[in-house]
């Protein structure tokens, strides 16, 4: 396997000093735009926007909306990967299973879930539910395209090698298809968890009394800019920490690919 | 020895394999028939599309036949059985497992052996093929040479009585192909298995076989059978003998006759 000379002056920086120059130069760049007077409006200086940190937590917002917003996405997330893999599965196994539901899953899988909202709420009532059933639709929907592409893409010879060795299919799912397909549930997984954060606001568009997306969108028409760009920030740090550690576990559980070194 | 009289292990019979694609039907195979004895190596060569290795597919059970059938120790073929081991020119290693594991994996399914006697097991054919030091790594980690090792360690320690090879050393480099070549012929003498081997290597086929079936495409069928009658143990020397060279011109010629016939 062809690996990257460790001796350039790249990689001689450690990780977490280019870390720091990635973050100094956000804030550079921020600040520029905030004093510039033709974005100064959308990007307020950062200073004010952690200040409204303070503001949101003395309300008793702050924590509260992260709360609800990390419950209903992880329970939407939760349910949209359980029913997700099994029918990636199915769907890859059972070709009539694939034939009937692949269509409608693309055809979903497209329309903004903004669009579909009022109409969960119109049964679901207003509250937690609404929130967790499409946060649950757009995990399902992702996660199930990309399972069902990981296993139908299990190299052929692999199964043909299980066979010759003894594996009926009981085995061959569990010992050959299931590892091969792992790298693309924890695919996956990372895109179910963007799916997730970026329905928030949908999610919580309609009649939600607390969460991120909520608060993003009642500051907007406030036009409260500080707190609501915390907000933002907010969300995207969260998209972040999820994404860390779920390399943890993709290098554990997927370091037997061979990787083409970047 | 092999090319002696012995009891039939495999027996094709009119097998015949028709694909239907978008393009109409496409006869892979046309009234196959083949007796191979116990014990004996067989080495398939012909040009691409000739069948061979649909035919090794349907030997192994991983094909049917659209017409005839094939008995292996006098019993019809119907799927896979641990009976018949195949080693694949990809190697279809899998990579999560290290190479113990991968060596183990039809090991595990059989139930009336012991963890020891796996492992046992295991080690020698590990050790047979020369990776003991590389017992816990992964495939990626291997070059093609060690992972066709691998492939062929995993396939002998279920103690197949057929071997199915489909161009195992296809992918490898000269030096490296010499070498399994050669230790090849020194496992199927220790091991006494009846091998079937597919290759495009006419100079491979000779070295190994005791038999060379030369096929021919579209529709593939069996075009000549050649008895090699130089005695084993044979070793890369043995390319030398002129009998070898003549053998390989006459194969040669053949071959590349189909071939010019398949540009056509």
């Amino acid at each position: 396997m062809p690996k990257k000379k460790d001796n350039d002056i790249i990689s001689k920086i450690p990780k977490w000093v280019w870390l720091l120059l990635s973050l100094l130069a956000a804030v550079l760049l921020w600040t520029a735009l905030s004093r510039n007077p033709a974005t100064a409006n959308s990007f307020y200086p950062l200073p004010e926007v952690f200040a409204s940190a303070k503001t949101m937590i003395d309300r008793g917002f702050l924590f509260q909306d992260i709360a609800s917003s990390l419950i209903s996405a992880g329970i939407g997330f939760a349910l949209g990967f359980l029913f997700g893999v099994p029918i990636a599965f199915l769907m890859a196994w059972y070709r009539p299973v694939r034939y009937i539901l692949e269509p409608w899953i693309q055809f979903v899988r497209n329309i903004p879930p903004l669009a579909y909202v009022p109409l969960v709420v119109i049964s679901a009532g207003i509250g937690r539910k609404p929130q967790i059933i499409v946060i649950c639709l757009a995990t399902f929907l992702t996660i199930c395209v990309t399972v069902f592409q990981g296993v139908i893409n299990v190299d052929e010879t692999l199964i043909k090698a299980a066979r010759v060795l003894g594996a009926n299919d009981t085995v061959l799912f569990i010992k050959v298809i299931f590892p091969a397909t792992t790298p693309f549930i924890i695919t996956a997984i990372r895109l179910g968890i963007s799916a997730a954060l970026t329905t928030l606001i949908a999610a919580e568009s309609t009649g939600a009394i607390a969460g991120l997306g909520m608060r993003i969108k009642t500051l907007s028409t406030l036009f409260d800019t500080a707190p609501m760009l915390l907000y933002i920030i907010i969300v995207g740090v969260i998209g972040m920490l999820a994404e860390k550690i779920l390399k943890f576990f993709e290098r554990r559980l997927t370091s037997w690919q061979e990787k083409r070194e970047i | 020895m092999a090319g002696e009289a012995r009891d039939i292990k495999v027996q094709i019979k009119g097998v015949e394999k028709v694909y239907e694609g978008r393009n109409g039907k496409t006869v892979a195979l046309n009234g196959v028939n083949l007796d191979i004895r116990e014990n004996e190596f067989i080495c398939v060569v012909g040009p691409s599309g000739c069948g061979k290795s649909t035919l090794l597919n349907i030997i192994a059970g991983l094909l049917e036949p659209s017409a005839g059938e094939v008995l292996v120790d006098g019993k019809k073929v119907v799927g896979t059985g641990v009976d018949r081991g195949v080693v694949f020119q990809q190697y279809a290693l899998f990579p999560w497992l290290t190479v113990k594991k991968n060596v183990e994996f039809g090991l595990k399914l059989k139930k009336d052996i012991t963890p020891e006697q796996r492992e046992e097991t295991a080690m020698k054919y590990i050790r047979m093929v020369g990776l003991e030091k590389f017992v816990d790594s992964y495939p990626k980690e291997l070059s093609g040479g060690m992972k066709q090792r691998v492939a062929i360690a995993r396939a002998y320690a279920v103690n197949p009585s057929l071997l199915l090879m489909d161009e195992p050393f296809g992918a490898l480099d000269a030096q490296t192909r010499t070498q399994l070549q050669t230790e090849l012929l020194r496992t199927w003498q220790e091991e006494q298995k009846t091998c079937f081997f597919i290759t495009h290597d006419v100079e491979e086929a000779i070295l190994l076989a005791s038999k060379v079936i030369i096929m021919s495409a579209r529709p593939g069928r069996i075009r000549e059978i050649l008895d090699i009658n130089i005695p084993y143990p044979r070793n890369q020397e043995t390319k030398i003998l002129p009998e070898f060279t003549q053998l390989k011109n006459y194969i040669w010629n053949i071959v590349y006759k189909e071939y010019l016939e398949v540009q056509q």
